[in-house]
């Protein structure tokens, strides 16, 4: 879309602005008041000159960062001083209020200087403007920067009695100049009825609230106020965005903005090399998009991004704070085992640490404190989501909002329910890809982290479960998103039963703080696996044979009545391996799923309901899944695509009931690598955590369950 | 001609932009299944021999052998893949035919919206590309229909730029364009226009702006469509002095011009019904119209 900047004197000052309908602007300036919205301006402009010609989001954008920059470069002064002389000139023909004249004038030459680096700097990708300026810029601005030229490309509004009191001491060119201008704005001008003016404000007010923690691009935010059900009418929205906009409340911006070392998408953080130019006929020019986060709706340089400004912050939290029971009362309620409160204690002084220390030194500093993060290092079937319950809680009695962001749907869409029922009095907005929720907003966010791209500064708690997993892990976009949710001085917690190198690394020397909670919730401590040797499952296949001690060991899982997990490495393995084991085990109850299969949830939901006793899948199922008695065995343990992570998740699927805590893991494999050692090293240590710290049941003290 | 130091450097920047596209390798992933496949994908695929190398290169071997291309034509009308039954009710048309290279599958049509709604636009090499077969067909059609005494077989020699006048696509409102950012007809018809170097007239505009067909019934879309476009008199006039400078029809068909519309998705034809009859009845040249589109549903 196009945008038109101009530049405002305020209290004596000048800055320019950006606007996407400048008839709210003029009212903003010129008048303050917005019929029953009140006055909502008391700082009225002496006097505003806007360019009238429509210039491509981007290219308005970066012209006003480059005045605001003071820096439209050496080459932009240079304008500037030209200006001068230029109206120097003018003041001599004009006389009489030459020096009022001159600096509006000085002004509107700067923002000419910053409209054309803008435009060269688009032409040139943004990248070398510095050269280019030598050959292109110099020759030809002194003639097009004339201060009567530049006149008739703008338009001005001012105060009516100021303009009275000059007209009559102008003469000659300018005052023709000026004419035209007004012309000019009789024939833009859709003037607003006082009716009109209210809706207006009302439905900025309203877009300021619902806007608020949100990072959307245009068609996004349009319906998101339209499901507020607004005042605004169709296609009216740009103005009520435009006013809030003025009133400090969102910030527009293209969507994709040059910077430093070229263009860059603001919602998902992608550089250049994400950037696709294409031929634009919204903004008539050729204009960046994003390629990397295309799926989440087109972010591109002439595209509008609606970011929500925080409101600015009140003495809520500090006060509420006084009224908060002690941690160790609140953490009753929740019926943690002894571990779990532990580590949730830990966390919660954590959490609520910055709201006594960090929270009143924030209005005075302007730069927003870092997030702070938490690593809740957790094994499998601890109870993870339990104990983030009291954390939840306490963001919500200190009136903040909380994130719980998971990488993948299914896990969302299992975790609403238990959300819902913990904190029956709560706003729930559950999001994913074809939410019905999307446009919600509530105390609680449950998400996958592809949705955190719609937030800004949105939540002063943000839980990231399983920071190890695919698509979360590895994705700077998502990283980026999830750093870009965070209000200012939020605290972030970081789930994982598997923690990367570098975060352990980083709890390790004391640099993270964190807390490791080794013992499950039922006390037993975790399966160790078994190495199993076998041939590799290719080799299987093709032979259509099952090693004799393989066949055994899944023999006696389904004959102590349990569910049985077979991991594959392959896709296109699960279903001739299935097959096999039909036939081997002479059992009809054997399915396989993986991430191409259509009825993965139904045949999940099978297997929980024990319909299917034996369920060969890929790694797709190494997480999330929780199945009361089962055991699990591990094919091509060896094999590149398991490594410690992944098996220790695999087998973390055995034993997560009270009722059946010993299951059963083998990792079947032709040789024992590094992965199966430092899998098995990793479980060993954390039973051996938990005995020492004395989270185990007594019974156990001994040693294996076995 | 003076050139200005910075227009040349700016030339020569663009052409070594270009040249180095030139010279990276093509991206890895699959343009429709997203996935890394450099095993299927082969330039040396039996199955496809005769489509063009843009398609060959990057789309996987799985999704090319199921893109589903209309190559059984049923009805010599509208290219319908079945019977049809549109074509029966209302036989005058005021175009010669429609011709679409692939069916309007679910698959096509998750590529086209990712395409035209999600503004996928690295895509357009790939649905330009998809094109192609279907316009070299109906050409070796045509040519074989004026022609009497050339083989079906001779398709490889036919001059295919000598048998049309122009290329023109289904306009967009510009609503639309600014809300979409591009018209998918209008890149379509350029990659078509520039691989065979006939010329791309930007002959039809939008009166009006209508809500998107896809929300709308068949019988609202055929009544919604009626003097929907105009003609661009500029347009007209470039084509008919590119004529008279322009060499003759191999087929004689002198005084007649032949003009290629070009859509994304032909589903009623009321589209096409439209565009045909504005240019029919608009211009006062005799033309002769012939759509063909990305796909039939």
């Amino acid at each position: 879309m196009k945008a038109y900047v101009y530049t405002v004197k305020v209290r004596a000052s000048w800055q320019a602005r950006v606007t996407v309908e400048p008839v709210v602007d003029k009212q903003f300036w010129m008048n303050g008041c917005f019929g029953a919205g009140g006055r909502l301006n008391e700082a009225i402009a002496d006097c505003v000159w806007l360019w009238k010609e429509a210039l491509p989001l981007g290219d308005a954008c970066r012209a006003v960062e480059l005045w605001e920059g003071g820096s439209a470069g050496k080459k932009g002064r240079w304008h500037v001083m030209a200006g001068k002389k230029e109206s120097l000139r003018e003041r001599d023909s004009v006389g009489g209020s030459g020096r009022e004249v001159s600096n509006e004038l000085e002004a509107l030459q700067r923002l000419f200087a910053c409209v054309e680096k803008a435009k060269r700097e688009a032409l040139t990708g943004g990248k070398s403007a510095g050269w280019r300026g030598l050959f292109g810029g110099g020759r030809r601005r002194p003639q097009t920067a004339g201060g009567a030229s530049l006149t008739g490309k703008a338009e001005r509004w001012g105060c009516s009695e100021e303009r009275e009191g000059g007209r009559g001491e102008r003469a000659g060119e300018t005052e023709r100049a000026y004419s035209d201008a007004e012309l000019a704005v009789g024939a833009m001008e859709r003037a607003y009825s006082d009716a009109e003016l209210g809706e207006l404000s009302a439905g900025a007010k309203l877009a300021a609230e619902a806007m608020q923690g949100r990072a959307l691009l245009r068609s996004e935010a349009h319906a998101l106020l339209d499901g507020a059900g607004g005042p605004g009418a169709d296609g009216s929205w740009s103005g009520t965005l435009q006013l809030a906009a003025l009133l400090g409340r969102v910030r527009l911006s293209g969507a994709v903005a040059a910077g430093r070392g070229g263009r860059r998408c603001k919602r998902c953080g992608s550089g250049e090399a994400a950037m696709r130019r294409t031929a634009c006929a919204a903004c008539g020019r050729l204009c960046a998009y994003c390629a990397a986060c295309i799926g989440m709706g087109r972010s591109r340089e002439c595209e509008l991004l609606v970011t929500g400004q925080l409101e600015s912050e009140g003495a809520g939290g500090a006060g509420l704070q006084r009224s908060l029971l002690p941690i160790e009362q609140r953490l009753e309620r929740w019926k943690l085992s002894p571990a779990q409160t532990a580590a949730a204690a830990k966390a919660l002084r954590f959490v609520e640490n910055r709201a006594s220390a960090a929270r009143p030194v924030l209005p005075a500093e302007k730069s927003a404190p870092p997030i702070r993060n938490f690593l809740l290092w957790a094994v499998t079937g601890a109870g993870k989501t339990e104990m983030i319950f009291p954390l939840v809680e306490s963001v919500l009695l200190r009136g903040g909002r909380a994130l719980i962001a998971t990488p993948r749907r299914d896990v969302v869409i299992e975790l609403d329910p238990r959300i819902r029922k913990a904190f029956p009095n709560a706003s729930v907005v559950t999001l994913y890809g074809g939410s019905e929720q999307r446009w919600e907003a509530g105390e609680i966010t449950l998400s996958t982290t592809h949705q955190l791209l719609r937030f800004n500064e949105g939540f002063d708690l943000v839980i990231i479960d399983e920071i190890d997993a695919f698509p979360y892990h590895g994705d700077p976009i998502l990283h980026y998103a999830a750093d870009k949710s965070c209000a200012p001085g939020a605290a972030r917690l970081l789930l994982s039963a598997t923690p990367p190198n570098e975060l352990q690394r980083a709890a390790r020397s004391g640099k993270l703080p964190h807390a490791k909670v080794p013992v499950r919730y039922h006390r037993n401590p975790l399966p160790v696996p078994q190495l199993l040797p076998a041939p590799a499952v290719a080799q299987m296949l093709q032979k259509r044979k099952l090693p004799v001690k393989l066949l055994a060991a899944l023999r006696q899982s389904l004959n102590r009545d349990a569910q049985l997990f077979i991991f594959v490495q392959k896709i296109v393995q699960t279903e001739p391996m299935a097959a096999l084991l039909r036939a081997a085990l002479r059992h009809s109850a054997i399915e396989a799923t993986s991430s191409q299969d259509d009825d993965r949830t139904l045949k999940v939901r099978r297997f929980r309901a024990r319909e299917i006793r034996v369920l060969v899948t890929t790694t797709i199922l190494e997480r999330g899944v929780t199945i009361p008695r089962s055991d699990v065995y591990i094919l091509d343990a060896d094999g590149r695509l398991f490594d410690e992570a992944s098996l220790v998740q695999m087998a973390g699927r055995a034993g997560r009931s009270a009722d059946d805590p010993f299951g059963r893991v083998y990792f079947c494999s032709r040789e024992r690598n590094r992965s199966q050692i430092a899998a098995v090293r990793h479980i060993k240590t954390m039973n051996r955590i938990a005995r020492k710290q004395g989270y185990l049941l007594p019974a156990h003290k001994g040693g294996s369950p076995r | 001609m003076i050139v200005s130091p910075t227009s040349w450097l700016q030339r020569l920047r663009a052409a070594f932009t270009a040249s180095t596209q030139l010279l990276a390798p093509h991206s890895a992933a699959c343009l429709i299944c997203g996935k890394t496949q450099p095993a299927a994908r082969s330039a040396d695929n039996p199955n496809h021999p005769k489509l063009p190398a843009g398609l060959r290169n990057s789309v996987c071997g799985a999704c090319l052998s199921a893109i589903p291309w209309l190559t059984r034509i049923q009805c010599p009308k509208c290219g319908r893949g079945i019977r049809c039954d549109d074509c029966v009710r209302s036989p005058h048309r005021s175009f010669v035919c429609n011709r679409s290279a692939v069916q309007y599958d679910p698959m096509m049509r998750a590529l086209l919206a990712q395409y035209k709604y999600r503004g996928n636009e690295q895509l357009e090499p790939l649905l330009g590309a998809m094109l192609l077969p279907a316009f070299e067909l109906l050409t070796s059609e045509i040519a074989y229909r004026s022609s009497k005494p050339a083989k079906p077989d001779s398709r490889r020699k036919i001059p295919f730029r000598q048998y049309w006048d122009a290329i023109v696509y289904v306009p967009i409102s510009r609503e639309r364009a600014r809300d979409r950012g591009f018209n998918q007809a209008e890149q379509l018809a350029a990659h078509i226009a520039q691989r065979y170097d006939i010329p791309l007239l930007d002959l039809l505009v939008r009166a009006r702006h209508t809500e998107k067909q896809s929300f709308k019934t068949r019988s609202e879309r055929l009544k919604d469509t009626r003097q929907l476009f105009e003609i661009n008199p500029m347009e007209l006039h470039r084509l008919h002095k590119d004529r008279l400078a322009g060499p003759n029809h191999p087929d004689g068909s002198r005084g007649r011009y032949r003009i290629l519309l070009i859509d994304d998705i032909y589903t009623t034809g009321s589209t096409s019904e439209a565009c045909s009859r504005t240019l029919l009845q608009q211009s006062e040249l005799p033309f002769e119209i012939y759509v063909l589109t990305w796909a039939r549903s």
